[in-house]
């Protein structure tokens, strides 16, 4: 059945099994600012099997142009995002993802952050001082800050204007959804892109340190369906849409 | 990042690091469930003391690589050392109102989140709920220190500023100036050099109250006429 799409609403979609996080997070989805005449939804999927099976429940049960896919350990601090995220997608049609931190090129191991990173500073909390004393209340990002093309963006926020199926076939766990989402979305023409923050847009509380237990089992995966496109970047890979 | 002759030798050396994870996953995951039963014995018992039998873990980085992949091994860590300074100083401990694993890690996570409201300074209501749960527990200068260190914190001069603030009423004077002494390493805004001269002042420590007053660059008169008044006095 084809569902009538609205394109006056966001929908954040999270997979949740931790009501503390969740509770924080909502805390700073309901700071923030909704354009007028647009809607808010959030939709959150408990004890989801996968991370691709919950969004893509999510996805099918939300009429919303937008969908923020995100983890409950994000906090969303620019209360302007809904603003921002609409901005980059007017822009240009193409633009089918918005990512807050991504990476140009495919690495050649598969591993996304031995490429180099765009967008959200990866300075973040490692005492740098690098936003001592910033006005988080006044921030506005402009257009004219920038955005920049990625080839595949960091999962903890994926913002789509576009739906395309999770591949919950292949991704059994909760790793590496994002790596294949990305390349989903350039295979199919669309643009990726991050933009530049000049102050950071959100909070990612995973005590600083990523869970790798299931890791490998998924690069791998992912090598082999992608061999093509390692060591490549957007542009390049694109061309193959 | 790394650099590497040749791509053969990346793609190894990732290999490597995988097969290492993958070899300590299930003993890890065993040594996590154990930890997790001893802390609620000793917390559900109050023996404190009892909970540093879990340092060895931590502190032999060759024989317990694995707990460097698991930001909740990483967290009993942190709050050990939290621990460990408590009480050499006499301090209630932070984990003193927890009864069992899930009610430190709980209390934990809600002391990072109220500490980050404080931080970002988005709105005076989030402020005002996160100086109501941070003054309900009993948060001493160590586990605030041990915390803005080791989690995602950005902004040091709101985050100590604010928490200063809000915890004012319930530190020890010795407190507040260590407090604000590890602030004023970082930054020395006005605001902070008052606050530590005043803090010395009460303690009767004139000579290091003039030390911090002198350190303003343009003071106003009324900062003046008391950087004289205390030359005079000393």
């Amino acid at each position: 059945m084809c569902k009538t799409i609205n394109e006056h609403k966001f929908a954040f979609i999270l997979c949740t099994n931790n009501d503390i996080y969740l509770q924080e997070c909502f805390h700073y989805l309901n700071q923030l600012i909704v354009p007028d005449n647009y809607e808010m939804d959030i939709l959150t999927i408990y004890d989801s099997a996968s991370m691709t099976s919950g969004y893509n429940e999510g996805m099918s049960s939300t009429d919303a142009k937008y969908k923020i896919y995100m983890h409950q350990d994000v906090f969303i601090i620019n209360r302007h995002f809904l603003f921002d995220i609409l901005s980059i997608f007017q822009l240009d049609s193409s633009i089918g993802m918005i990512g807050m931190a991504g990476y140009p090129v495919v690495s050649a191991n598969g591993i996304m952050w031995h490429s180099k990173r765009i967008g959200a500073d990866p300075m973040y909390g490692s005492d740098s001082n690098a936003y001592s004393h910033a006005d988080y209340r006044q921030y506005r990002y402009s257009l004219s800050d920038g955005i920049a093309d990625a080839a595949l963006i960091d999962g903890c926020i994926m913002v789509t204007s576009a739906d395309l199926q999770w591949d919950d076939k292949l991704l059994k766990d909760w790793d590496f959804y994002d790596a294949f989402q990305s390349m989903n979305f350039l295979l199919h023409g669309y643009r990726i892109v991050v933009p530049t923050q000049k102050l950071p847009w959100f909070v990612h509380d995973d005590g600083r340190i990523l869970s790798m237990w299931n890791y490998n089992k998924y690069r791998k995966i992912f090598m082999e369906k992608y061999a093509p496109y390692l060591g490549k970047s957007y542009s390049d890979i694109r061309k193959h849409a | 990042m790394a650099t590497y002759q040749s791509l053969n030798e990346l793609l190894q050396e990732a290999e490597r690091d995988f097969q290492k994870i993958d070899a300590d996953k299930s003993y890890c995951f065993d040594l996590y469930k154990n930890m997790q039963q001893h802390i609620d014995l000793c917390l559900g018992n109050k023996q404190y003391e009892a909970l540093f039998d879990l340092l060895p873990y931590f502190e032999e980085p060759d024989s317990y690589p694995q707990f460097r992949n698991s930001a909740e091994t990483k967290r009993i860590h942190i709050l050990l050392n939290i621990l460990k300074l408590e009480l050499k100083y006499e301090k209630t401990p932070f984990l003193s109102t927890a009864n069992d694993y899930s009610s430190i890690m709980e209390q934990y996570l809600l002391a990072i989140f109220a500490m980050r409201r404080l931080e970002l300074a988005l709105s005076e209501e989030a402020m005002a709920e996160a100086a109501t749960y941070l003054t309900s527990i009993p948060l001493t200068i160590y586990a605030a220190m041990f915390i803005s260190q080791n989690e995602y914190f950005e902004n040091y001069g709101n985050l100590f500023w604010n928490l200063y603030t809000c915890m004012k009423p319930f530190w020890t004077i010795s407190d507040k100036i260590q407090w604000l002494t590890w602030l004023f390493e970082r930054e020395s805004f006005q605001q902070v050099i008052l606050e530590l001269a005043s803090l010395y002042m009460e303690v009767h420590n004139y000579s290091r109250a003039y030390q911090y007053l002198t350190a303003i660059p343009s003071p106003t008169q009324d900062i003046a006429a008391l950087i004289s008044s205390l030359k005079e006095l000393l």
